[in-house]
């Protein structure tokens, strides 16, 4: 009796009605949760046919029906989610259990629980909708992002051409000319030809950038310690002309895609090189820790460091710190850097200050 | 020493004028004939064929991204032809994807030059073209 009443406490809680059809007085009985869920008053007398029609929908009706035959013919049980229309004339979802006992191979009652899982099933339809919006929309978004790469090729590759044409004729008039022209049409010449020479560059640059992201390479054992080798050989004039010193050991070996990584180094190795202090010769450390599930790796420098305000507006695109006068570039290194580890699964940012030093840190995921 | 004749294959007005300049700053004897897609480029080596009076070009220079029929398929076309595959095929184009080089030489490209981008340098570049496939090499006599 007690555990009876256990049961009944607990079914409560559950919000777990129950219901019986006795099958020799053919009398149908259900428990106040049931009634509940039905939205009927606790005098509702209950018969089988009126149990049947709270079902919303017709093949639903015909499934119960055909489950309940089932469980007095052949002793199968069900476990089904239908859809019920209350008696106060609310949608709900419900999840019906039911199951037969049978005397003397005779079938004498059929019972079950009944509970109301709306909340479930909406949050489930919900959850399922959600996902399939994601699903378009992710599809969009790798098309246009395929489209945009496209076209920045292209873009790029036609771009070359007239390019070429400009600063090919325009040295050309100076090649055969110059003796025709003053100091300020040689002048003007230099200029074409200067801002043809940095249009390729951004160019080239762009097309790099857009290339980012296809990797068609497998991931491999990448040992830091000798793609870092690789660099600086690389760079070892850039190196022997500021007396640079890199210092690094005991880089790891990471499972990662090597050309992209080598790439993100040498961007970032050289900027320590190319942004050092006239009056000191730059030291460079590259150092490795592991934490949880990342590598840690960081290039600091003793140059001459970025204003903290600027630590993000770094890594855009095409954003660069300096009059091109002062150091040159195009300003595509470190958001190449950005694009290349987002894409390998980490994050780059730095630490610096004006005059103290940088400290470019970026993670690789371990697994 | 009878002129050598190229057929320039290149639909870039500016290429195919510095081309013709560098190969008439040049020391070897020459005849240039341009045409300007790869469709027509075939069409006027085939009317060569048919005609005993016109004689087939030395040399070929064959630029990739052509209207109408690409540099690929006009070098498959002479390449599959044995009235036109002993003639050496210059691939001389702006690309430089691994791609077309490849591609290039798997149909048997005689060589591939990139264009170099300093008009100087690709001065030079024609002019060791002349240097290399008019005075060093053997050509064979059409028949």
């Amino acid at each position: 009796m007690e555990l009876q009443d256990l049961l009944n406490k607990s079914n409560h809680l559950a919000r777990i009605g129950s219901w019986e059809i006795d099958l020799l007085t053919n009398k149908t009985f259900y428990s106040e949760i049931t009634k509940e869920i039905y939205e009927v008053g606790s005098d509702f007398v209950p018969t089988f046919d009126s149990g049947i029609q709270f079902y919303k929908e017709e093949e639903d009706k015909k499934a119960i029906k055909e489950a309940f035959d089932l469980a007095v013919e052949k002793g199968i049980s069900w476990d089904m989610e239908l859809q019920i229309i209350t008696a106060k004339g609310n949608d709900k979802w419900v999840r019906s259990i039911g199951q037969s006992e049978f005397v003397l191979e005779k079938c004498t009652r059929v019972y079950g629980s009944f509970q109301d899982i709306t909340k479930q099933k909406l949050n489930e339809i919900e959850l399922k909708e959600l996902n399939e919006k994601l699903k378009v929309k992710a599809e969009k978004l790798a098309i246009s992002n395929a489209e945009l790469e496209q076209f920045a090729y292209v873009a790029s590759h036609d771009l070359q051409e007239p390019l070429r044409m400009v600063s090919s004729f325009m040295t050309q008039l100076e090649n055969k000319y110059s003796d025709k022209l003053d100091e300020k049409g040689r002048q003007y010449i230099h200029f074409a030809v200067d801002g043809a020479k940095r249009m390729r560059q951004i160019i080239l640059d762009l097309l790099e950038f857009s290339r980012i992201g296809k990797m068609e390479e497998e991931a491999d054992l990448v040992d830091i310690n000798k793609l870092v080798d690789e660099v600086l050989i690389l760079q070892r004039k850039q190196i022997n002309e500021a007396n640079a010193q890199v210092i690094y050991k005991n880089l790891p070996v990471v499972k990662t895609f090597s050309s992209p990584l080598r790439h993100v180094f040498q961007n970032l190795i050289s900027n320590s090189l190319k942004y050092h202090k006239k009056e000191i010769s730059p030291k460079i450390i590259i150092s490795a820790k592991m934490m949880e599930e990342y590598w840690y790796f960081s290039v600091e420098d003793n140059g001459i460091g970025i204003d903290s305000k600027y630590n993000d507006k770094i890594f855009q695109i095409f954003q660069r710190l300096h009059q091109k006068e002062e150091y040159s570039g195009t300003g595509i290194g470190l958001a190449l850097c950005k694009k290349i580890i987002e894409n390998l699964g980490g994050t780059i940012w730095v630490e610096s200050q004006l005059n103290k030093g940088s400290k470019f840190i970026f993670t690789l995921p371990i697994k | 020493m009878e002129p050598i004749q190229i057929l320039l294959i290149e639909d870039n007005e500016g290429d195919i004028f510095l081309t013709r300049e560098a190969f008439d700053e040049g020391r070897i004897c020459n005849t240039i004939q341009v045409v300007r897609d790869g469709q027509e480029g075939i069409d006027f080596l085939k009317n060569i064929l048919l005609d005993k009076n016109l004689n087939l070009p030395d040399l070929i220079l064959l630029d990739v991204n052509l209207p109408k029929m690409n540099g690929h398929e006009v070098l498959l076309e002479i390449k599959k032809s044995d009235d036109l595959k002993h003639i050496p095929v210059i691939m001389l184009t702006t690309s430089s994807s691994e791609v077309d080089i490849l591609k290039s030489y798997q149909n048997h490209a005689n060589c591939y030059i990139s264009k170099p981008v300093d008009v100087n340098d690709f001065m030079n570049a024609i002019q060791s073209i002349e240097e290399f496939w008019m005075s060093i090499v053997k050509l064979p006599k059409h028949k």
